[in-house]
């Protein structure tokens, strides 16, 4: 009878026990059994039970190599590397059961007179654990959890007062560590991910076509769905990338993101975050085999790989899983390559000259090319483009620099000028053809479509993305008008100077009134722009830079400076910026009338000029109110700087905040 | 397009803070006395083609034209070392040698008649540049040449090139001292009458002024020309840097001066520069923020230009710039404007927006500075009338006695009347009047019609 009872142990039926629809029972009609030894024998059997549960899912899940094949698209089939990790730990761990069962049954062979209850002294412990284990198992399979998630449920189960229990689960979660280490392994180390059952919970993003294939098996329906979950479908990703310039290599920044749902819950998403970096960054470098290897990098964690190597496999030696260590070691790997990616942007590519370089073109830090670029392009963009604009403004912009003495012409061609021929909307939308231009009715200046585009070097394509250079062209165009504006201005300060002889008129006053009100403006609009937002940005910049050896902290201390600029160039407050527009539009009109207009002015001309007033009056008291609302509001210093550059002699708070009355 | 400014030197006074002038750019730029560039300074991102440009054999020449009534200081030109630097064709000496005997009718009428051989050596040099932007006139207003020279070259530029620029830098005689030149008082008031008409921007360098800093700043008992021509020269250096090193703005010579001019007649700017060393002076290097800096261009005795501490008007600056060069942290530059208004260290006009523009620019890397900041103010200050009235104030004393009259009637502009005096004097009456009517809050409405500034008002 105790054999029987031991087989049952084992999970195997016999005579006396069977399987009910309740688990293992024994038979209720043996006479030989009092109702105390059947409840006994009942409360062992409930081992068998779960025992057989267990032991069918490990049989289950834990055998054969299953690739996922191309047919095979059923989620419901659990499969995956951390699953068969997750079932040899639970062999491993009823490996005691069974010894324990063993022990008892040469026990039993010694002492023919040993009693059910010694067997249920002696796996008592197991009533417990395995409960637990099984609760664990069915949350599995019922989750049909996958990768890096189970690690995340064992985890959550092992966090129990029961020590056993904790010690058990903490094993399985070890074994199952076995994988992740490996995973990170090759991914922090060189930046490689294996990962055919999409179990990482690092993932590649589901990108075009140009992406590598060891990565992108089969993604179906069900993946759209994961990325859904960070909330952005996949369709609307799709539609990111495709926005982006499909050029591979300034994409690849991206390609990979920490999958929320995959993350355990015990490594923490700022660590994740680092364990992406680290891995994209490798990647970067390593892909690009051919120029690295001009650079005499293979990888860039050169030499470095074989300690961390060790690291990571003594971390996953120790038990219980240590997440201070991980943590510290993720650290330290990401302070290296954070490092080494410094040197390479910072010192080897120099990376402050191309700032500079961006600087000096994108935010007009060379004043005189653009004063000379604007001179010669005026004339071909004041008009609405047409299919030949973009070439003639570029040959305008070569002949500007080369006008003012600018002699790198490596770098000059790094520079392109796009205009787009049918200006609809702000968009970039490459596909617009020259075509179409004829059916625009929107009556826009070339001006307003322009944009500067810059052949990005290696390695700073990671560092000045389409989307940072699309930001800058932003404010280049604001800088631009404003730019533009002021020298409309001064050609009517010149024709004002001519007049030496003093004017009775008083249109005539009232007109160089206004024009001097107008220029103050703008003057002390540029100047703002120019030194406390610009250099004042940049010298913050650059100290950071050079106060840092880390990669990271470079790039923070960048989007810092363009979230700066764009929110203090106003290009990010729209209300700010379509009273500005509004009034260096009125300056145009103004200037065009200027220059047209005769002396004495005819009455159209000065109705005009009155007209032009009324909204200058009107767009700059709208402009006052909403420096000055703001002035206490500490969030945007930069109002009320903007606000003491106009009021510097209290004359615009005094004449109401308003220009060009007099 | 460089934007090229040819630059004239006229008279004695003209020539000598040219060549100061020259020099110093040549220095800054890393242009030897020969015009060849130096080894150091070939890989600069400087623009030297705005006052200079290239010969074949690629040494550089200035867009200079020098041009005298007498030899001797472009004797002395032409034997320093920096002989080889100008084209010997751009200068012109008259052929009697005579000068103008400090008489500013003798220039005017000297002039005249070598009108023809002048403009054929602006015009070439004019025609030689792509796009020209305006002409830069060195010269002192107390002399003969370079005050009736320089009146008569003013009114025909404006003729011959009405789209041009043409700025100034008229050294003003220093009235603390009794002057070698009894007519100074006739000959000012003469070319300030073409300086307020013909001239965009005045840039008023008193000698007076000039003396008191040498005296009272840099320590120097008798001052000599060379020292006082050194601050000359830094001053003008200092207000085209923006020109030379491209930067994000004023990198033309209007967008300079455009915004500093509101109204076309007030257009005489002060300078003042800080801080002021001599070779001489071991310098002992004070603090240089861009506060300090900025602090010390508002003070007076900074000023090139020396005024009276005014009795009944309240005069104000109507505009500033100051360029400010050397390791400047940007962000200093709103607290410095932000201090400057709460503490009211600048008086500005109440008539119209005022504010004080600070362009930050780089500086020549071959010249080593003890300072870590300077700065240069150019500055449009009503007070600078009160220069014009001492003038007028001696002219009217020596009018009344009709006192060195005879030399200048013998010259062809005084021949029939003296009707040119009263014209000048009544020009100059009106700018001082003009300049007292700024400080006034109904400026804008000064000398019009009485029923319109009714309605203005």
């Amino acid at each position: 009878m105790l054999h029987e009872v031991l087989f049952s142990l084992l999970g195997h039926t016999g005579g006396a026990i069977k399987d009910t629809e309740d688990g293992f029972k024994v038979q209720t009609d043996l006479p030989f059994l009092s109702t105390s030894d059947e409840e006994q024998l009942n409360y062992l059997c409930r081992l068998g039970t779960h025992y057989s549960y267990l032991n069918a899912f490990i049989k289950k899940y834990g055998s054969g190599i299953s690739l996922p094949s191309q047919g095979v698209k059923n989620s419901d089939v659990l499969s995956g590397l951390y699953l068969k990790a997750f079932c040899s730990g639970l062999d491993k761990v009823l490996d005691g059961y069974r010894t324990c069962i063993l022990e008892l049954e040469s026990d039993i062979m010694k002492d023919p007179k040993l009693s059910v209850s010694h067997l249920v002294c002696q796996l008592q412990q197991y009533q417990m654990l395995f409960p637990a284990m099984v609760a664990l198992v069915e949350q599995v399979s019922s989750h049909k959890a996958k990768g890096c998630y189970i690690l995340d449920m064992i985890h959550r189960h092992s966090e129990t007062g029961h020590p056993l229990v904790k010690d058990v689960l903490t094993r399985v979660l070890h074994v199952c560590h076995g994988v992740l280490f490996k995973h990170l392994c090759s991914w922090l180390l060189y930046g490689y991910v294996y990962d055919p059952y999409e179990e990482f919970f690092i993932q590649s993003r589901k990108a075009g076509s140009h992406d590598q294939s060891h990565v992108q098996t089969n993604q179906s329906v069900v993946d759209d769905d994961d990325l859904g979950i960070m909330g952005v479908t996949g369709r609307q990703l799709q539609k990111l990338l495709k926005l982006d310039n499909p050029d591979p290599v300034t994409t690849q920044s991206h390609l990979f993101t920490v999958q929320a749902n995959l993350l355990p819950g015990y490594i923490p998403l700022r660590v994740a975050n680092k364990i992406l970096f680290v891995g994209e960054s490798i990647q970067m470098f390593q892909d690009k085999g051919k120029t690295a290897v001009k650079h005499g990098r293979g990888n860039i964690l050169e030499g470095k790989q074989d300690q961390f190597a060790k690291d990571l496999h003594s971390l996953s030696q120790e038990l219980p899983f240590n997440n201070m260590k991980f943590e510290s070691l993720v650290n330290d790997i990401r302070t290296v390559v954070a490092e080494v990616l410094w040197k390479i942007l910072v010192e080897d590519a120099d990376l402050l000259h191309h700032l500079r370089i961006i600087k000096d073109f994108y935010l007009l830090g060379r004043g005189e090319l653009y004063l000379a670029f604007i001179d010669s392009a005026q004339h071909l963009l004041r008009v609405p483009a047409t299919a030949t604009t973009e070439h003639d403004v570029n040959a305008a912009y070569l002949r500007s620099a080369r006008n003012v003495l600018f002699h790198d012409e490596t770098l000059l061609q790094r520079f392109r000028l796009s205009v787009k021929a049918a200006p609809k909307q702000q968009k970039k939308d490459s596909s617009s053809s020259s075509g179409s231009s004829q059916c625009s009715t929107v009556v826009e200046p070339g001006w307003s479509s322009l944009a500067l585009n810059y052949t990005v070097q290696w390695p700073l394509h990671i560092f000045f993305t389409p989307n940072v250079l699309e930001k800058y062209n932003r404010i280049f165009r604001f800088l631009l008008v404003v730019r533009r504006t002021q020298l409309d201005l001064q050609q009517c300060w010149s024709i004002q100077m001519s007049r030496k002889i003093q004017d009775k008129d008083r249109a005539e006053i009232l007109k160089w009134q206004l024009r001097n009100h107008m220029s103050f403006l703008v003057d002390n609009l540029q100047y703002y722009l120019q030194v406390d937002v610009i250099e004042s940005q940049y010298g913050i910049l650059i100290e950071k830079i050079n106060s840092t050896r880390d990669y990271e902290a470079v790039k923070l201390a960048h989007e810092h400076f363009l979230s700066a600029l764009l929110s203090q160039c106003f290009v990010h407050m729209k209300s700010v910026a379509h009273c500005l527009y509004e009034i260096l539009d009125q300056c145009t009109t103004f200037t065009s009338l200027v220059v047209r207009c005769e002396y004495p002015m005819s009455h159209k001309d000065v109705t005009q000029l009155e007209s032009i007033t009324k909204n200058l009056q009107r767009q700059s008291s709208l402009l006052f109110k909403m420096l000055s609302s703001v002035r206490s509001n500490s969030s945007s210093p930069h109002l009320a700087q903007l606000l003491l550059r106009l009021d510097f002699n209290k004359y615009f708070s005094i004449s109401g905040g308003q220009f060009g009355g007099y | 397009m460089p934007r090229e400014i040819i630059t004239l030197q006229l008279g004695q006074c003209g020539n000598q803070i040219g060549m100061e002038f020259w020099k110093q750019l040549c220095a800054e730029h890393g242009i030897s006395p020969g015009g060849m560039l130096e080894e150091f300074a070939t890989e600069g991102t400087d623009r030297k083609d705005v006052f200079f440009y290239q010969a074949d054999d690629e040494h550089y020449i200035p867009r200079a034209v020098l041009l005298d009534l007498e030899p001797r200081v472009i004797n002395t030109i032409m034997n320093s070392s920096y002989s080889n630097l100008y084209n010997p064709e751009n200068i012109y000496l008259s052929k009697h040698g005579g000068g103008a005997g400090n008489n500013w009718a003798s220039g005017y009428g000297q002039a005249e008649r070598l009108y023809e051989d002048v403009f054929d050596i602006i015009d070439r040099e004019a025609d030689g540049s792509d796009s020209l932007e305006g002409f830069v006139l060195c010269h002192s207003i107390a002399g003969g040449t370079g005050s009736g020279m320089g009146s008569y070259i003013l009114e025909r530029l404006n003729d011959r090139f009405p789209k041009k620029l043409i700025q100034t830098y008229s050294v003003f005689p220093n009235l603390d001292e009794m002057s070698d030149v009894v007519v100074q008082p006739y000959n000012s008031i003469l070319t300030l009458k073409r300086l307020t008409q013909n001239a965009d921007c005045v840039v008023v360098l008193d000698n007076t002024a000039l003396n008191r800093i040498a005296a009272e700043r840099l320590h120097i008992e008798a001052p000599s020309f060379e020292q006082i021509n050194q601050l000359v020269s830094t001053v003008m250096s200092t207000s085209t840097t923006t020109l030379r090193y491209p930067g994000y703005m004023n990198n033309d010579l209007i967008g300079l001066i455009a915004s500093l001019i509101p109204t076309p007649r007030l257009h005489f700017l002060m300078t003042g520069y800080t801080p002021l060393t001599t070779d001489a002076q071991v310098a002992s290097v004070r603090k240089t923020t861009v506060l300090d800096v900025m602090r010390r261009l508002l003070q007076p005795k900074n000023m090139m230009v020396s005024t009276p501490v005014t009795r009944h008007t309240n005069h104000c600056y109507i505009s500033i710039l100051n360029i400010i060069q050397g390791e400047i942290d940007p962000t200093q530059v709103h607290k410095s404007l932000q201090r400057i208004r709460e503490r009211k260290l600048a008086q500005f006009i109440p008539w119209g927006p005022a504010s004080i523009q600070v362009a930050l620019s780089r500086k020549s890397p071959y010249i080593p500075s003890a300072h870590r900041v300077s700065g240069l103010m150019l500055a449009n200050h009503t007070s600078i009338s009160a220069l014009f009235s001492r003038t007028l104030q001696q002219y009217d004393k020596l009018r009344k006695r009709e006192a060195f009259m005879d030399q200048f009637k013998k010259e062809s502009v005084f021949k029939d009347n003296l009707d040119e005096f009263d014209d000048s004097r009544e020009s100059l009456q009106q700018l001082v009047d003009e300049y007292t009517a700024a400080t006034k809050p109904d400026y804008l409405s000064w000398g019009s019609k009485p029923a319109d500034a009714a309605e203005g008002l």
